[in-house]
C-alpha cells in the first residue's frame, strides 16, 4: 500500500501533466452547446467527420431564407423616371434577392451571392457602374492615368539630401510612380445620371443594422428561357490565436432558381427556407491563418 | 438579348468603377422585402471552452549541422585536450499543448572528434519554442532554446567508450549554437569536456495543416 506522502507526489505529477498537456473538448458537445467559435477552429483541424458535423449545424442553424423578384417597371420608374425605367427594362432585368439568416456566435459572418445562368448567353452581375452602363446604354468614363512624385522611394531621396546638406541632390533622380484607374466619382455621375440614381436608389447590397436581413440588386441579362442558379457562399469566421488569426469556413449551397416567368409562382409573397428550395452544399473550404 | 450576356459577365468580371462593390457582400444600409419569420439569435449554451482556438502543435522535425571544439576539462582521456568536433543530428520536435511555448526535442545522430571519437548520440529534453522577435516570418516568434540530456555509444580511438552529454542548444533561423558538457568513459579511462558548436539547423515547428 503506497504511502500517504508518495501518493500526494502522484496526484500532484498526473495534474502537473494534464495542467500542461491539456484535454481537448469534444467536438460533439461544442455543436450541441453551441460553441460554435470553437468548433469551426476544431473542424479545420480534424478530419472530415469533424468537419461533416461542423458544417452541417453550422448552415442548419444559419436557417437561410430567400426571395427572388424582379423590380418591377413602375417602382424603376420611381426612381429614374419613366422613360428611362422602359429602356433600361428593354435591355436588362433587375432582380432583387433578398436573405435572411439567423445571428450565430461568432466574429464574423457574412453572406456572399452569385448568380449564373444555364448557358453562356445568360450572366448576372450585381448592380455597379459597368453593368449599369450595359443597362442603361450610358457611357462609362474612360480609365485615366493618375501619377504621384509622393513616394517611399522619394521620402528616401529628400532623407539622403538632408542627410547629406544638400551633396548627394546632383547625383539624385525624383521618380514619377504612374498607374491606370477609375475616373473619379463625380465623372461617373455627370456621365451616367440614370445608373448614379439606380445605385444611390438601389445599391448592390442594403442590409439592415444587424446585417440578418439584406437585400441584393442584380442585374441579369433579359434570356427568357435561361434557368438560373443561385450560389449562396456563407463565410463563418471565428478569431484565433495568435493574434490576426482566424478560422474560417466557407460553405456554399446552390439554389435552382428557375426560369424568371417562374419566381411569381415559386416564392409568392414571403420568403422560403433555402432547403425548401432544394439547396445542396456544392464547396466548403477550410482555412486557418491570416484572412 | 443574348449579347448582353457576355457583356454582363465580362462587367461581373472586371468589376468596376469608384464605389462599386466588386462583388455583392453584406454591408450596412436598409433591407426590405418579403414576409419572413423574424431571425433569431442563437446562443451559446455556458461558457465557451478556449483550446481549438490556439495554435495546433503538430509533430515537426529538426535537423542541425554543427562544427565546434571540445577541451578537456581533466586529465583523465586519451589526448589530444582540444579536438575539432562535427554532429550531425536528426530530431522530433513536439509541442505539449496547443498554444504553448513548451516542448521536447527527442534527436539522434552521429557525433565525430579529431582523434578517433566516434559517437552515436541519443538525447531528448525540454524546449521553449516561439519565443523571442518574429523576424518578420510570421506572427510568433522565431527562437527555440532547449536543454537537452544525450547518452553516447561508440569508440574512442579504436576503444569501446561510452558517456552522457548536457547541452544547452539555441536555434534561431537557420543556425544554431550549442554550449555543453560531456563525460566520457573509454576503458579504465574517463574524464570531462567542454563543448561549444556552431551550426545550420533545421527546426520545422509544427508545420501548419491547411
Amino acid at each position: 500500500m503506497p504511502r500517504p506522502g508518495r501518493r500526494l507526489v502522484g496526484f500532484a505529477l498526473c495534474g502537473a501533466l494534464v495542467g500542461a498537456v491539456g484535454c481537448a473538448p469534444r467536438v460533439a458537445t461544442l455543436v450541441q452547446h453551441k460553441h460554435y467559435r470553437e468548433a469551426v477552429c476544431a473542424a479545420h483541424d480534424g478530419g472530415p467527420t469533424r468537419r461533416r458535423l461542423v458544417a452541417g449545424a453550422l448552415a442548419g442553424d444559419t436557417e437561410l431564407y430567400l426571395h427572388v423578384a424582379p423590380v418591377e417597371r413602375d417602382e424603376l420608374a420611381g426612381i429614374v423616371g419613366a422613360a428611362a425605367a422602359e429602356r433600361v427594362l428593354e435591355r436588362v432585368q433587375l432582380v432583387r434577392i433578398t436573405t435572411r439568416k439567423n445571428a450565430l456566435p461568432l466574429d464574423d459572418f457574412a453572406l456572399t451571392l452569385t448568380v449564373k445562368g444555364d448557358n453562356d448567353a445568360a450572366a448576372a452581375a450585381p448592380l455597379g457602374w459597368q453593368v449599369l452602363g450595359v443597362a442603361t446604354g450610358e457611357k462609362i468614363p474612360a480609365q485615366r492615368e493618375y501619377e504621384t512624385r509622393a513616394t517611399i522611394g522619394n521620402l528616401l531621396r529628400v532623407a539622403g539630401a538632408v542627410l547629406t546638406a544638400g551633396a548627394s541632390l546632383p547625383f539624385t533622380r525624383f521618380k514619377t510612380r504612374r498607374w491606370t484607374g477609375d475616373a473619379p466619382r463625380s465623372e461617373y455621375e455627370r456621365n451616367m445620371p440614370i445608373a448614379a440614381a439606380m445605385l444611390d436608389a438601389l445599391g448592390p447590397v442594403r442590409c439592415d443594422p444587424d446585417r440578418l436581413r439584406c437585400t441584393f440588386h442584380f442585374v441579369f441579362d433579359r434570356s427568357p428561357d435561361a434557368r438560373w442558379w443561385l450560389d449562396a457562399q456563407a463565410t463563418y469566421v471565428a478569431e484565433s490565436e495568435p493574434a490576426g488569426e482566424s478560422c474560417r469556413l466557407e460553405h456554399t449551397v446552390r439554389v435552382g432558381l428557375g426560369r424568371a416567368d417562374e419566381w411569381g409562382e415559386r416564392f409568392g409573397p414571403r420568403m422560403r427556407r433555402s432547403d425548401e428550395l432544394g439547396a445542396r452544399t456544392i464547396a466548403t473550404a477550410w482555412q486557418r491563418g491570416e484572412p | 438579348m443574348s449579347g448582353h450576356g457576355s457583356w454582363l459577365l465580362a462587367c461581373a468580371l472586371a468589376g468596376g468603377g469608384p464605389g462599386a462593390a466588386p462583388a455583392p457582400a453584406e454591408g450596412p444600409g436598409e433591407a426590405q422585402g418579403p414576409a419572413v419569420p423574424p431571425p433569431r439569435t442563437i446562443e451559446e449554451q455556458g461558457p465557451s471552452p478556449y483550446h481549438y482556438r490556439k495554435p495546433p502543435e503538430p509533430p515537426g522535425a529538426a535537423f542541425r549541422l554543427g562544427f565546434g571544439g571540445s577541451f578537456a576539462a581533466s586529465r583523465g582521456l586519451p589526448p589530444p585536450r582540444t579536438r575539432f568536433t562535427l554532429d550531425v543530428l536528426l530530431g522530433l520536435d513536439v509541442g505539449l499543448a496547443r498554444g504553448s511555448k513548451a516542448g521536447v526535442l527527442i534527436e539522434g545522430g552521429y557525433s565525430y572528434a579529431y582523434g578517433g571519437q566516434h559517437f552515436f548520440v541519443l538525447g531528448a529534453g525540454p524546449t521553449v519554442r516561439h519565443f523571442g522577435p518574429t523576424l518578420g516570418l510570421g506572427r510568433r516568434g522565431q527562437l527555440v532554446a532547449g536543454l537537452l540530456a544525450h547518452g553516447l555509444f561508440g569508440k574512442v580511438a579504436g576503444q569501446r567508450a561510452g558517456g552522457v552529454r548536457t547541452s544547452v542548444v539555441f536555434h534561431a533561423l537557420a543556425w544554431m549554437i550549442e554550449v555543453g558538457h560531456q563525460y566520457v568513459a573509454v576503458g579504465e579511462q574517463s574524464g570531462h569536456e567542454v563543448r561549444l558548436t556552431l551550426g545550420v539547423s533545421f527546426f520545422e515547428l509544427g508545420g501548419r495543416r491547411s
